[in-house]
C-alpha cells in the first residue's frame, strides 16, 4: 500500500461528494500505480460508482484533489479525464452496434487525410493492429459491425479503443455482467495482458470470485468511506466478503 | 478442445458470411429494382422506351433531392415532416420576390434556398435544444408553414417567369437531357461522399446509433442533427424550387403528402428509422421504385389510387426483406 516508494500515477485525496443531504463519498484517498489492478468492491450504495464518475468527469467532487504523475489536475469532464489517459470502459454505452468495428474505435478521434478525407485505410489497418496485438481477440476483420459481436468481443473492442488512444488507466464498470463464464474469462485475460504493458485498471464488480482472481489490491467502500485497502497477499477472499457485508476492516 | 475450434470455426463462418451480405447490402436492393424494372417492361412495352424513362427521370429529382436529405437526417437520428411544406413555402417565396417584389432570379433564388435552410436550423433546434421529438417539431412546423403558405397565396398559384437563366441552369435541358437530373446526381454525389468519407458523416452514423456513446467522445450531436435538418431544409427548398421552374408557377399545395413518400424511400432503401444505418444509394433505388411504380401504374391506365395502395405493399415488402437480409436481432 502506501509502503511503495514508487510515485502513483493517480492520487485521490480527501474526496468527497454529496447528492443534497445524501453523503455519497466522505473523505476518500486512493492511490493507484502503475500496471496495478485495483478491486474496487463494496455494497450496493458504498460509493463505487460515484468514485468511478468523479474520475471519468461526469461528477464534480465537493471536496478533495486528484493528482496525475504529483500534479493536481482538475477533472470536469470526460475530456479532462481522456486527456489524463483515464478511460471508462461501460457495459453498452460506449459503442454504437450499427457501425463497424474499425469507425467505432475512431469515433470522435478520426484519422484524416490532409485533404480532410478520412483516411480508412489507415483507421483499418490500425483497428487490426490493437485487436490482434493488444487484446489479441479472433475478430475477423475491423470492416465487421460492431452488433454482431458477442458481449466480450465489444468489451474488448471498447478495451481496444482506449489502449489505442493511450489509456493509462481503464474504469471497468461491472465489466462482467450479462457476460457468459467464458467471455468474463476472455475480458479478465484482456485486463491481465494489459497490465504487462504498464497499463492500470480500477475494475468495479459485485462479484468477488472474478475481482479475486485478478485483482492486485482491494480498496473497499462502505457508506461512502474507505474502511479497507489491501494487498492480495494480506488478504482472503472471506475476510474481504466479511469486510464488504460488516464494512468494518478490525473483523477477523 | 475441438469442440472450441469448431464453434470459432462456425462463428467464422457466420461473421464471413454476414460480411459478405453488409458489404453487397446495396446490391439487394439494386437487384429488387432491377427485377421491378423487368416485370413492369413485361408488364407494358412502353416501360422501358426511351420516351417513357426520360418522363421519370425528368419528374424523380424533386423527391429524389428531398429523400438524400432525409436519408442524412433518418442515420443521425430524427426526421422532418415539413419537407412538403418547405417544399412549398419556400420556392412561393421565390416567386413573389421575383414576380411581385422584382428581385432579380438569382437574388430570389438564393432566398428560397435560404428559407429551407432557415426552416431546418428552426426544426433543429428546438428539437435538439428544447429536447422534444422531432416527430412533434416537424409536424408543428409542417402545419405552420403550410398555413403559411396557403396565407401568402389565398390559395391561387403564382406564376414565375420559366424562360429565366437561373430556371434554365436548375430545370432546363443539356441537348435534350433534363438537367435537374444532373444535379440530383451532384447531389446524391455530394451526399454520398460526405456520409461515407468525412468526419461529419461518421458523426451522423454515430450520433444516430448510439447518442450517448457519441456524447461520451465528444461529438456534438446536437450541432449535428442540426445541420443535417438544415441539409433537408435547404434539398427541400431547391426541389421545390426545380418544380416551380418547371412547371412555371408556386402552388400553395406543392408537396402535400411528399414527406411521407421521402420518409418511404428512404425505408424502402434501408434506411433504419431508428437511426446509425442506411445508405444514399439505397435511397435513390428507393426513389427509382416509387416513381417507376407511379409511371407504370398511367401507363396500365389503372385508376391513380392505386398508387398509395402499391407504394404501402412495397414498402412493407422491401423492409421485411431488408430485415430478413440483416437477420433479426433479439
Amino acid at each position: 500500500m502506501e509502503s511503495r516508494t514508487e510515485t502513483p500515477i493517480y492520487r485521490i485525496t480527501g474526496i468527497s461528494k454529496s447528492f443534497g443531504h445524501v453523503e455519497a463519498l466522505k473523505n476518500v484517498d486512493m492511490s493507484i500505480f502503475r500496471g496495478e489492478i485495483i478491486g474496487l468492491v463494496g455494497d450496493n450504495g458504498a460509493g463505487k460508482s460515484t468514485l468511478i464518475k468523479i474520475l471519468s468527469g461526469i461528477y464534480t467532487p465537493n471536496s478533495g484533489t486528484i493528482e496525475y504523475e504529483g500534479v493536481v489536475r482538475k477533472i470536469a469532464s470526460y475530456r479532462d479525464s481522456q486527456e489524463l489517459g483515464i478511460a471508462t470502459i461501460y457495459q453498452d454505452r460506449a459503442l454504437v452496434d450499427s457501425v463497424s468495428i474499425y469507425r467505432n474505435i475512431f469515433m470522435g478521434n478520426e484519422i484524416i487525410k490532409p485533404t480532410g478525407v478520412l483516411d480508412k485505410r489507415k483507421m483499418r489497418k490500425e483497428a487490426n493492429r490493437v485487436l490482434r496485438e493488444s487484446i489479441s481477440i479472433g475478430i475477423m476483420s475491423p470492416n465487421q459491425v460492431v452488433g454482431d459481436l458477442s458481449g466480450g468481443q465489444k468489451q474488448a473492442v471498447a478495451i481496444a479503443r482506449a489502449i489505442y488512444f493511450r489509456a493509462r488507466l481503464l474504469l471497468l464498470d461491472e465489466p462482467t455482467n450479462a457476460l457468459s463464464v467464458r467471455e468474463s474469462q476472455q475480458v479478465m485475460s484482456f485486463v491481465k495482458n494489459l497490465r504487462e504493458e504498464g497499463v492500470s485498471s480500477i475494475f468495479v464488480t459485485h462479484n468477488l470470485l472474478h475481482v479475486y482472481s485478478i485483482a492486485d489490491r482491494f480498496i473497499i467502500l462502505s457508506h461512502g468511506e474507505k474502511v479497507g485497502d489491501f494487498d492480495k497477499k494480506d488478504i482472503t477472499i472471506e475476510r474481504l466478503e466479511k469486510i464488504i457485508v460488516t464494512g468494518r476492516s478490525d473483523v477477523a | 478442445m475441438s469442440d472450441t475450434t469448431g464453434k470459432t470455426e462456425k462463428i467464422k463462418n457466420r461473421s464471413q458470411q454476414l460480411q459478405m451480405i453488409l458489404r453487397y447490402k446495396d446490391v439487394s436492393i439494386v437487384i429488387i429494382t432491377a427485377v421491378l424494372f423487368l416485370i413492369f417492361s413485361l408488364i407494358n412495352k412502353v416501360f422501358l422506351t426511351k420516351e417513357n424513362l426520360y418522363i421519370i427521370i425528368k419528374s424523380m429529382p424533386e423527391l429524389g433531392l428531398v429523400a438524400i436529405g432525409m436519408t442524412m437526417l433518418i442515420i443521425s437520428g430524427e426526421f422532418d415532416l415539413s419537407v412538403g411544406s418547405t417544399f412549398a413555402f419556400a420556392p412561393f417565396i421565390m416567386t413573389i420576390l421575383k414576380e411581385r417584389v422584382g428581385w432579380s432570379g438569382l437574388a430570389s433564388f438564393s432566398a428560397c434556398i435560404l428559407v429551407g435552410i432557415a426552416i431546418g436550423c428552426i426544426n433543429g433546434v428546438i428539437t435538439t435544444k428544447i429536447g422534444i421529438p422531432s416527430f412533434i417539431t416537424t409536424l408543428g412546423t409542417m402545419m405552420a408553414w403550410r398555413g403559411a403558405v396557403l396565407l401568402v397565396s389565398s390559395g391561387f398559384p403564382q406564376v414565375f417567369q420559366r424562360d429565366l437563366p437561373i430556371a434554365k441552369l436548375f430545370a432546363g435541358s443539356l441537348s435534350g437531357f433534363p438537367i435537374q437530373f444532373l444535379w440530383f446526381i451532384f447531389f446524391t454525389i455530394i451526399m454520398w461522399v460526405i456520409l461515407e468519407n468525412y468526419r461529419f458523416g461518421n458523426w451522423t452514423y454515430v450520433t444516430g446509433g448510439n447518442k450517448q456513446a457519441a456524447i461520451a467522445l465528444g461529438i456534438p450531436v446536437d450541432l449535428v442533427k442540426i445541420i443535417n435538418f438544415m441539409v433537408v431544409g435547404g434539398l427541400a427548398a431547391l426541389a421545390g424550387a426545380i418544380q416551380v421552374f418547371r412547371m412555371g408557377s408556386g402552388y400553395s399545395i406543392a408537396g402535400q403528402g411528399m414527406e411521407l413518400q421521402a420518409i418511404g424511400a428512404t425505408v424502402i432503401g434501408g434506411t433504419l428509422l431508428t437511426g446509425g444505418s442506411g445508405t444514399i444509394i439505397g435511397t435513390i433505388m428507393g426513389t427509382i421504385i416509387i416513381y417507376s411504380v407511379e409511371n407504370i401504374l398511367v401507363l396500365s391506365r389503372a385508376p391513380a389510387f392505386w398508387f398509395r395502395t402499391f407504394i404501402g405493399v412495397i414498402i412493407i415488402i422491401a423492409v421485411s426483406v431488408h430485415v430478413l437480409i440483416r437477420g433479426r436481432k433479439s
